[in-house]
Parts: structure tokens; C-alpha cells; sequence
């Protein structure tokens, strides 16, 4: 593999998108290749440091004085300010999970026999499962906060959704207990837990609009 | 005398008011090319025209009860749409329809609200709770959410992003980077020449419909629903399916199905041409199958 060729599939590689066989061939050239290891180092930062960018650009604070003086004058609420803590939290938690299990589906591994179940996936899911779930409890706290102001009908197609959802996280953790190294278990059980967050962030941002 | 006068002056006031009500609103201006126009409505219809003037044309019809029609906004950017009636929680739809340059930065929110979009060139951003949502054209980038409703795109378009939970989705068209995704809703993506897929759901069927490009890449994960791959014979790529606990069909080449995850699974690896493209399906349980296309 030439170093164009792994510029080309970098992106798919940090995805976990890439058959087993150009997974090696990526992981094999990487071991071989300094500046490559290098830029695809480069790379995981650069999406670790993406996915922490905010949803949308705040303006610049030197608009405040003048918005401030136009508002009415309004008692701080110290509830509001609590209602924003687990958001926080849940959205520190899922960039540095994301960061963790993008470093950890593409660290490179020693290429060996292909399309096999036993191919050295090097991924260890189960902390990252742990703090999948944990940000996910803090969303559901936030929703359950904001649960009245959604239609029922909306509250019950995500229940519904969600537990689906669930259902599948609890398989494929069954499953990787039982056969830890599996990399196609790992990627559904990832899949999952992204699903989730991504439902219950939607659900939120309802609840605040 | 005073038995007469009210209904009378019940019929003098409510009548005028509901055709008021009723009648269409309309609002027009200049406004740059690639203005951002945002746009909310939460029950009825939003329908979005893209058309080469520099200006736009808003016309509403607002149902008696059903709130008023806002708008505001400079030559850069303008907000509209229907303001509810305060406090009300069952009220009628109203449609408002639009006609904006077709390089305007299009955002449209809804929550039962149908979303209709065609003629743009630029972007377009729509999300709905429940309402269907139906874009058309050639766009550079679309966004498209939906919990509930279904979400059906027909576009020529660089990116492509469509989330849904239980509705379905349908793309077709071409796309250079495309995402489709839902938990429980069906999904289908019958695509030309797209460089980047990657569709995933928890329990809905996937179809992909796709011819590759050289280097292309795609992704299909379903914990339980089934994956259908429809691909042209003969395809130019390397194919890695893989259902852990499922079934794996291959109607289109002569490579055999393995078994995998101690015999509970089925693995399917095979490559055609120069193989430069990749693809990579999985499921838990759902059944993959690879199979030619046809009709397209």
C-alpha cells in the first residue's frame, strides 16, 4: 500500500468501515510508515476535536452588553442553570467516549487471518459501554425533566423506539460477553449506543423548543 | 328586541373575524441570493419553491384558531411562520407556502407539520416530530429529521443527511456522501455514483441499490433488521457481509457463504474487478442478502 492509497481510505479506516482485509493492509502500512502513523494520529484528533464542536456558533460576547441592556431586568433562576449541568455532562462524556472508541476501532493491529471472527479486532468496548450508558442516563434524566412538554403521542413513539433499542444494546452485550474479541459484535453494540444518544439529544432539544 | 341582538352581534363579530382569519396572508421583499431563511410551522404544511429571483414571496392561509402568520428579517436573513395561539394545544394547520432564490439557506422546523421542498440548489435543513417530509432537486446539502413521519428525497446532491426513528426513508437520486438512519423505520437508498453511504438502523430493513465509484465506501449495519444489497452486474468492489447470528444469501456471485461466530453466523467475502471499493454489512440477526439489480 502506497501512502496515497492509505490518505484515501484514512477516513473509512477511523469509521470502522473497511473490510478486514484492507483493515490489515491500513494497520500493516501505519506500523511500516512514521508519517502516516503520524497524520492518522493527526486525523483522530482532529474528529475527537469535531465532535466536541457545539451545534451552532455563539456570537461574539461583546453583543451581550448591548442585548443585556434592551432585556428587562430578570431574577437569576439557579433550577434553569441545573436543568443544563447533566446536558453538560452527557455531552463531555459522549466526546470523550467517541474519541476513545474511534482511537480504539482503528489502533493498529498485527494483520492476520481475514474475514475471521477470531482477526485480532483490537477494540476493548466494555469501559467505553459504560460510559455510553452513563451519558445516556443523564440525557434520560434531562428528558424526564422536560417529558410534560411533549405530545403523548411523541412520548410514546420514543418509548417504543428506545426500547428497541435497548433490547439490541442488551443482545450484543450478551453476545461480547461471550465472545469478547468480536469486532462486528463491538461495531452493532457501538451502533446502538449512538442510536440511543443521538434519539434521546433529539427528544431533548424537543423538550426546548 | 334584546333576544335578537345577541346573536346578531355574535354573527356581526365572529363571521368577519373567522373570514379575516381565514384569508390568505402575504409578504413579500428583495432579499440577497444566498439568504438564510428560517421557517417554522408547527400543524398544517410548509411548502418551499426555490425560483431565480432575488426575492421572496411568502403566502399563508391561517385557519381561524390556528394562530398568525410572523415575519421578520433583514436582506441577509429572514424568520417566518405561523405563531400558535397562546395556550391552545389542539389547533388547526395552517399551510404556508414559499418561494425563495434558489440559493437561499433553507431551515424548516415542524412538529406534525408536512414538509415539501423543491427547486433549491444550495441547502436545505428540515425536521419534523411527525410529518412527512418530501425534498426534490438539486442540492448541495441536505438535512433532513423526522421522528414519526416518513422522509422521502429525490436529489441530485453532494451531501446527504436523513435521520429518522420509526418512519421510513427513501433516497434516491445521486449523492457524494450519503447517511441514512433510523431505529425502527424502514430504509432504502437507490443511488448512482455515490462515494460515501453509510445506512444503519436497529430493526429496520435496509436496502442499498447502488453502483460504486473507485474507492468508494459504504456501511450497512442493522442489529435485526434485514440488509438487502442490490448491486450491477458486473461491480467493480470488495464485499465483506457478515450476520452474527443470521443469515447470509448470495444471488449474485458464485463465492460461498461461511459460517462464523462458532456456527451461529454466516460470513460472505467476496470481490469483483479492481476491487477498489468497499463495502461492509452486519447485523446481528437480520438476514443480508446480495442479490442484482434490476429495474433501475
Amino acid at each position: 500500500m502506497t501512502c496515497e492509497q492509505f490518505d484515501q481510505w484514512l477516513d473509512a479506516f477511523l469509521e470502522g468501515g473497511l473490510t478486514s482485509v484492507r483493515q490489515g493492509e491500513l494497520a500493516f502500512h501505519m506500523e511500516q510508515c512514521a508519517e502516516c502513523r503520524a497524520r492518522a494520529d493527526e486525523m483522530r484528533l482532529v474528529l475527537a476535536a469535531a465532535t466536541s464542536l457545539p451545534r451552532s456558533i455563539m456570537p461574539p460576547r461583546d453583543l451581550w452588553p448591548e442585548i443585556a441592556g434592551r432585556l428587562p431586568a430578570r431574577r437569576r433562576n439557579p433550577v434553569a442553570w441545573n436543568r443544563w449541568l447533566p446536558l453538560a455532562a452527557a455531552a463531555v462524556v459522549l466526546v470523550a467516549v467517541t474519541a476513545t472508541v474511534t482511537w480504539q476501532l482503528s489502533r493498529p493491529s498485527a494483520p492476520g487471518p481475514v474475514f475471521s471472527a477470531s482477526a485480532p479486532p483490537a477494540i476493548v468496548g466494555f469501559a467505553a459501554d459504560r460510559d455510553y450508558v452513563l451519558a445516556a442516563e443523564d440525557l434520560e434524566r434531562v428528558l424526564a425533566e422536560g417529558r410534560q412538554r411533549l405530545a403523548p403521542s411523541t412520548i410514546a413513539l420514543l418509548e417504543r423506539n428506545l426500547a428497541v433499542i435497548d433490547s439490541a444494546i442488551g443482545e450484543a452485550r450478551a453476545a461480547l460477553e461471550a465472545d469478547p474479541a468480536n469486532a462486528d459484535l463491538r461495531a452493532l453494540l457501538w451502533s446502538a449506543h449512538r442510536q440511543k444518544l443521538d434519539l434521546l439529544d433529539r427528544a431533548t432539544r424537543l423538550t426546548r423548543s | 328586541m334584546r333576544r335578537m341582538s345577541i346573536p346578531l352581534l355574535v354573527l356581526s363579530l365572529g363571521v368577519p373575524s373567522a373570514a379575516r382569519a381565514q384569508a390568505p396572508a402575504h409578504y413579500g421583499r428583495a432579499i440577497a441570493p444566498d439568504a438564510a431563511v428560517r421557517i417554522f410551522n408547527l400543524a398544517g404544511t410548509v411548502r418551499v419553491t426555490g425560483w431565480d429571483r432575488d426575492s421572496i414571496d411568502v403566502s399563508a392561509i391561517v385557519p381561524s384558531g390556528g394562530g398568525r402568520l410572523m415575519f421578520g428579517g433583514g436582506s441577509m436573513g429572514v424568520k417566518l411562520g405561523i405563531d400558535p395561539p397562546a395556550g391552545e394545544v389542539n389547533y388547526p394547520g395552517s399551510l404556508v407556502e414559499v418561494k425563495v432564490s434558489t440559493r437561499a439557506r433553507v431551515w424548516i422546523k415542524t412538529e406534525s407539520a408536512e414538509i415539501l421542498v423543491t427547486g433549491l440548489t444550495l441547502s436545505a435543513d428540515v425536521s419534523s416530530v411527525s410529518g412527512r417530509v418530501v425534498v426534490t432537486g438539486n442540492l448541495e446539502q441536505l438535512s433532513a429529521e423526522s421522528m414519526d413521519g416518513g422522509i422521502d428525497v429525490q436529489v441530485n446532491a453532494g451531501l446527504v443527511r436523513l435521520k429518522s426513528a420509526g418512519g421510513a426513508i427513501a433516497l434516491r437520486g445521486t449523492a457524494t456522501d450519503a447517511t441514512v438512519s433510523t431505529v425502527s423505520g424502514a430504509a432504502t437508498m437507490v443511488v448512482t455514483g455515490v462515494e460515501r453511504a453509510r445506512m444503519e438502523s436497529v430493526s429496520g430493513h435496509l436496502t442499498f441499490d447502488a453502483t460504486f465509484r473507485p474507492g468508494g465506501n459504504y456501511t450497512l449495519e442493522s442489529h435485526s433488521g434485514d440488509i438487502s444489497i442490490r448491486l450491477p452486474i458486473p461491480f467493480d468492489g470488495a464485499l465483506q457481509l457478515t450476520s452474527l447470528e443470521g443469515r447470509v444469501v448470495n444471488r449474485l456471485t458464485r463465492s460461498g457463504v461461511e459460517q462464523t461466530n462458532q456456527g451461529r453466523g454466516e460470513l460472505l467475502a467476496t470481490a469483483s474487478g479492481k476491487a477498489t471499493a468497499e463495502l461492509v454489512a452486519r447485523s446481528f440477526r437480520g438476514t443480508i442478502t446480495l442479490e442484482a439489480q434490476t429495474n433501475r
